[in-house]
């Protein structure tokens, strides 16, 4: 998910620098204020360590493997803004040494793994664990959940500004200058990869880490659980009635998501072949781009991809509500049947381990 | 008498569950060389880091040249830029010592810290380096040094600042030997009876070498104190305290000896 | 994608393994003599960080390719051999962002076009990324980011995040070493997947634990919670020579790009 130079508009590289700035000073005075000379080998510390463990090669359930980012390792044992600045640092480091990512992309790709990834996990993680005790069950699922969603938000973010580039920046002749794919076929691509595979990578370390930190070093896990009960007995598995005002909330936090892209002006883009060959379709394009005429045919490749996109998701909408909102919503809907499908999956894992082999690893 | 650098009264300090420090008394006295014996959990890297004031003790008194040693004193620049100049540590891990990306920046720590203006860093700096033998290194980043250059730039990133104390921390431990003797020689070679040295070892060898004191500590608390020729042969009072230990071993002949393992040390 | 029988461990182990190799070969290239490595840091950073800014904005082809051709004519000036870019680079480049391109071929209007621009852009800009980093030692680099108004504790934290990088990957392939060597047989899904979680959390609590040492070490030798660099090297003639041919050839791109 590290953006490469030239794939976004120097504008959009201002633009997220100009985005990321007041998070990296908000986030450095906070951590100066609270620990104060403690700081600056801790930052320095976890972003070598974020740096190494981006490079481990994760097993995933299904056979493959898959690589994490750690950002909701960071977000839970240091806090959102120690998160935001250690991530960052680890970005800066593989983009200017290692070329893993663009160093115009710099501010771009801290923005979406670094900032908006810290203080998703640590908003999801907070809400789902809430004053469960530090070895509860329910932090593990809490700490998968913040993973998975996470880096589908930050993937959902580079998907956005990708798919933003050929809508806003074409040279004389009309061809997209950076990256060439409208936002109906960037946020598929990218977050297909995403909601399965590096999604799972991140769900993986996440809640496998809280698991052995829960053992072998709980008070790592202190600096975000303010409320929790200190007690020394293990919760039992959390049943499904408890916790379902959580995934009512956790709900509510997706619905959210297509928010942002439906204010990035998504209606640009999203016609059909029919709209290209019908006489108020052309209008309306024409306005929209400014005053251009569309091509008289539909372009080759539109057509051809909006048949591969017909089933099962027409443009994620079903065919009697055109509206992209709506299709966004379902999207997002089913990334939520897919976390708690993993979740429950992860709680089983831990149920067999508890009972099977009966200890640490 | 000579004036006295550090003087502790009673000191206690507690880490988690465990009881570092134990009603500690303790005076060190300007220009001595201390050897704090003890074994692993005795304490005594505890105690260099309250001389440090790294710890700030939970109860009782720590006087540095007749100034209280307690956080409040640390929060003045003043005091505490006076302090950190006056007092130097060299840790046990040079990799805990040694966070700067060179050689160079390493040295310059320090003064930087401290303030001092940029031309007078430089220029100790160079001294420094070529004092330990170290100039071809400025520009190396510490993981490309070998564990003996590593422990020589630890103890020049200290010494840069000309502390009148020097507390070291089992400054030969994973040491080779060739690296073991260059260190024990500058520590002989520091002694000009101004500077106060306090190491804390295992190591009764360099104890016996370089001290003119040695101080025993057994679980956080003072076991003796004495003269290092003396306490070194006092193999009861050692394995008492589990410096040495009782050694089996056989000979070709068949026949097994045990004594006590040590290395009886002859200058 | 699919799992190899080599474990995680073993896999894992390979990707350090690459990684402290590359920073072996980068530092080494930039010890070495040569045109770039002769330039003062802060105006090389400055300069190249002009062109990659210029690369971007070009709306025009041509521009890009004479950048790229410049650069390897540099390269090859500076003692860095093309192979060496082009695996460490170039392949990457090509790979990642050709796969990414080669649909829009199909699927974009002027998808070709388009796709040029792509691969030219990421290529050139990896390929001026490279020789800045392979010219210029990291502290140096570092201290050239302070030029730029970057923060001196941001600089301080990621210098001290290289130097933890070594340690670190130590530490890591150790721990990773020692696992493989005593698990015997194939481990399941689930099983590796503990472990990668074990060894993440073995790694983690000590990397906390030497970061409250590092502080110690800090706060002795007078460390209050500012930074400070020290540039120990004055700028000279040749040094804005140089950084001027990098502003008018990011002048000459702006130009003809616009």
């Amino acid at each position: 998910m590290h953006i490469p130079d030239g794939y976004l508009s120097p504008a959009t590289c201002a633009t997220m620098y100009g985005a990321s700035a007041p998070f990296w000073y908000a986030a450095l005075a906070r951590m100066k204020r609270t620990l104060h000379t403690q700081t600056t080998p801790l930052l320095a510390v976890f972003s070598a360590l974020s740096f190494i463990v981006m490079m481990f090669n994760l097993p995933l359930p299904g056979g493959t493997t898959g690589h994490a980012v750690g950002v909701a390792t960071a977000a839970i044992v240091l806090g959102p803004w120690g998160a935001i600045l250690s991530i960052s640092m680890a970005l800066v480091i593989q983009a200017l040494l290692f070329g893993d990512g663009g160093i115009t992309a710099i501010g771009a790709n801290c923005f979406n793994m670094a900032i908006a990834g810290a203080l998703v996990a640590y908003a999801v993680y907070r809400l789902i664990s809430g004053r469960s005790a530090i070895a509860a069950h329910r932090r593990v699922i809490a700490a998968g959940a913040a993973g998975y969603i996470a880096i589908n938000v930050s993937a959902l973010l580079a998907a956005i500004e990708f798919g933003l580039q050929p809508m806003l920046f074409h040279d004389a002749m009309g061809a997209p200058l950076y990256a060439p794919y409208p936002l109906h076929i960037a946020i598929p691509a990218m977050m297909i990869g995403h909601l399965t595979i590096a999604g799972l990578a991140e769900t993986v370390l996440a809640a496998g880490v809280v698991a052995y930190l829960q053992k072998a070093d709980p008070e790592l896990l202190e600096a975000t659980a303010p409320a929790a009960a200190r007690s020394r007995v293990t919760e039992a598995g959390a049943t499904w009635r408890r916790t379902r005002p959580l995934w009512v909330s956790l709900g509510v936090l997706l619905a959210l998501t297509p928010v942002g892209i439906v204010t990035a002006g998504s209606a640009w883009g999203e016609w059909s072949p029919a709209d290209f060959s019908n006489e108020t379709g052309r209008r309306q394009i024409a306005r929209a781009s400014g005053r251009v005429e569309p091509p008289a045919a539909v372009p080759h490749g539109l057509r051809r991809l909006s048949d591969v996109w017909t089933s099962p998701m027409p443009r994620y909408s079903a065919p009697f509500l055109r509206s992209p909102a709506f299709g966004y919503l379902l999207s997002a809907m089913t990334g939520a049947g897919l976390i708690i499908l993993a979740s429950v999956f992860f709680s089983w894992l831990q149920r067999r381990a508890r009972d099977g082999a009966g200890g640490v690893p | 008498m000579a004036d006295a650098v550090f003087e502790l009264k009673q000191v206690r300090y507690r880490y988690r569950d465990v009881i570092a420090l134990d009603d500690l008394n303790l005076r060190v006295e300007e220009g001595s060389r201390t050897a704090l014996l003890g074994a692993n959990g005795s304490g005594k890297s505890t105690l260099l880091r309250i001389l440090d004031a790294l710890y700030f003790a939970d109860t009782g008194s720590v006087r540095f040249r007749g100034r209280e040693l307690d956080e409040r004193a640390f929060e003045s620049d003043e005091f505490a830029f006076d302090f950190r100049r006056r007092v130097g540590l060299v840790f046990q891990s040079p990799d805990v010592q040694l966070f700067n990306p060179t050689v160079f920046d390493e040295l310059a720590f320090g003064p930087l810290q401290l303030r001092w203006p940029r031309d007078e860093i430089v220029d100790r700096v160079e001294s420094v380096m070529e004092r330990f033998e170290i100039a071809h290194l400025r520009d190396r980043p510490p993981h490309r040094l070998s564990g003996g250059e590593k422990k020589r730039v630890a103890v020049a990133s200290v010494l840069v600042l000309d502390p009148e104390v020097l507390l070291l921390d089992e400054p030969t431990a994973a040491l080779d030997p060739r690296s073991e003797s260059q260190i024990i020689n500058l520590l002989a070679s520091l002694g000009d009876g101004k500077r106060t040295i306090v190491i804390a070892t295992h190591d009764l060898n360099l104890a016996f070498d370089i001290a003119d004191r040695c101080v025993l500590l057994d679980r956080g608390r003072l076991a003796a104190t004495g003269d290092p020729r003396e306490i070194v042969r006092d193999t009861e009072l050692l394995g008492r305290v589990n410096l040495i230990h009782e050694h089996l071993h056989r000979h070709a002949s068949g026949i097994v000896h045990s004594h006590p393992h040590r290395h009886p040390h002859e200058h | 994608m699919s799992r190899t029988s080599a474990g995680f461990a073993e896999r894992s182990i390979h990707s350090l393994l690459d990684a402290v190799d590359y920073a072996a070969q980068a530092e080494k290239r930039a010890e070495s003599a040569g045109l770039l490595q002769g330039m003062d840091a802060r105006l090389k950073l400055a300069g190249v960080l002009l062109v990659i800014i210029a690369v971007v904005a070009s709306r025009a082809l041509v521009p890009i390719a004479a950048v790229l051709g410049a650069s390897i004519l540099l390269a090859i000036g500076s003692g860095i051999r093309v192979r060496a870019i082009a695996t460490a680079v170039w392949v990457p480049a090509l790979l990642f962002t050709g796969v990414i391109a080669l649909p829009s071929v199909f699927l974009v209007q002027h998808g070709a076009r388009s796709a040029a621009f792509l691969l030219s852009r990421s290529v050139t800009c990896a390929t001026l990324s490279a020789l800045l980093v392979f010219s210029t030692p990291w502290p140096a680099l570092l201290k050239g980011l302070r030029a730029l108004r970057v923060p001196a504790i941001a600089v301080t934290i990621l210098g001290m995040t290289y130097r933890y990088l070594f340690s670190i990957l130590d530490v890591a392939r150790d721990m990773l070493e020692s696992r493989r060597s005593r698990t015997v047989g194939i481990l399941t899904g689930g099983e590796e997947r503990r472990m990668a979680a074990a060894a993440a959390g073995v790694l983690l609590s000590r990397s906390v634990l030497l970061s409250r040492e590092v502080h110690f070490a800090m706060l002795s030798r007078g460390f209050r919670g500012d930074a400070f660099t020290l540039e120990n090297r004055p700028i000279l003639s040749h040094d804005w020579l140089y950084f001027a041919g990098f502003a008018v050839a990011a002048a000459s791109v702006f130009w003809f790009g616009r």
